[in-house]
């Protein structure tokens, strides 16, 4: 699930940080540039675990602050496909689950990979949730909210930047799709696709 | 920036969690005072409810030593630290591997 990167990057000290000892301002610096952040490819960044070395302290002319080039190692959150994950479940709807882990919440579970065979049921407990219900040997075992949920990951997609549209336009197409302004899903830049249909997977009180 | 190693090592769960247990992240209740950002927090609370937190690297060694007869790979291994499985079909989806064989090897790895 976790795996370390190393990274290369050229990064200005901002002067009101000379005070601090050298890795702890560049350590804070890069904890500012990519802590929380999706780099394409690697994952969510989720900590700086070291830094290997430091050069540079050049003053370009024109500018009050040194420059530094840092190589540092960060903690990516990147699972492999085949992982087997447990997370909790943070929406139900009729196109299929979305998981979280508390730090990273695009996790989608879509229909074609929920564990077959299954009937759903309204949810009376959630305005337009539905309960999705797994039907073995005569009996049915459904997906509560409390549960704990183990997927395995069936892909990992880093989908790409939107362009960017004039604030007028944006509104105008999601009029025209019926879509209130709550709908709209934020963009995601990393998303990640699981899977229930296996023996195993699911809420963990089915295996129990 | 420039990526020198996409893959420079892979870290268990509570390998991360020990990262931020060295960094006072359990020890701060106001996560304020700690040298752990607030992000790093949400990883951690995460890592609190998993397995992870009752781990020691004692263990995680011996059951990597026990299960080299196995012949498995590294990163079938990394999956059953970090979920530890307590029954043969929680070990199913992990190891992909279905053959008649493997079944009386699934009980003694859970086993250990």
């Amino acid at each position: 699930m976790f795996v370390m990167s190393e990274i290369e990057h050229t990064l200005r000290l901002p002067p009101h940080l000379l005070n601090r000892p050298l890795n702890v301002a560049i350590k804070g610096e890069l904890e500012s540039l990519f802590l929380d952040k999706v780099i394409g490819k690697l994952g969510l960044c989720v900590s700086v675990y070291d830094i290997l070395s430091i050069d540079g302290g050049f003053i370009f002319p024109g500018d009050g602050a040194s420059t530094y080039t840092a190589k540092f190692r960060l903690v990516m959150f990147r699972p492999y496909v085949g992982e087997v994950i447990s997370a909790r479940l943070e929406e139900s709807t009729k196109d299929g689950l979305r998981l979280s882990l508390g730090f990273f919440n695009d996790i989608y579970v879509p229909v074609p990979l929920m564990p077959n065979p299954y009937h759903i049921e309204p949810d009376p407990e959630h305005k337009n949730g539905i309960k999705w219900i797994w039907e073995y040997m005569g009996e049915n075992y459904p997906i509560d909210w409390t549960d704990e949920i183990r997927f395995s990951v069936h892909s990992v997609n880093y989908p790409p930047l939107p362009i960017e549209q004039g604030k007028d336009s944006e509104q105008k197409d999601s009029e025209e799709k019926g879509l209130r302004q709550k709908d709209i899903k934020p963009f995601a830049p990393m998303v990640i696709t699981g899977s229930l249909d296996a023996d195993g997977l699911g809420p963990t009180a089915w295996w129990v | 920036m420039k990526i020198l190693q996409s893959n420079a090592g892979v870290l268990t769960n509570y390998e991360v969690l020990a990262l931020f247990r060295s960094r006072g992240a359990g020890k701060d209740p106001t996560c304020v005072i700690a040298a752990v950002a607030p992000s790093e927090f949400k990883v951690y609370d995460y890592l609190e409810q998993t397995v992870a937190s009752h781990q020691t690297i004692e263990i995680i060694h011996k059951f990597v030593e026990d299960c080299e007869k196995y012949d498995l790979a590294k990163g079938v291994m990394l999956n059953i630290v970090n979920i530890r499985p307590s029954s043969a079909v929680e070990i199913d989806p992990v190891i992909f591997v279905k053959l008649l064989l493997f079944c009386c090897y699934l009980n003694t790895i859970v086993d250990s």
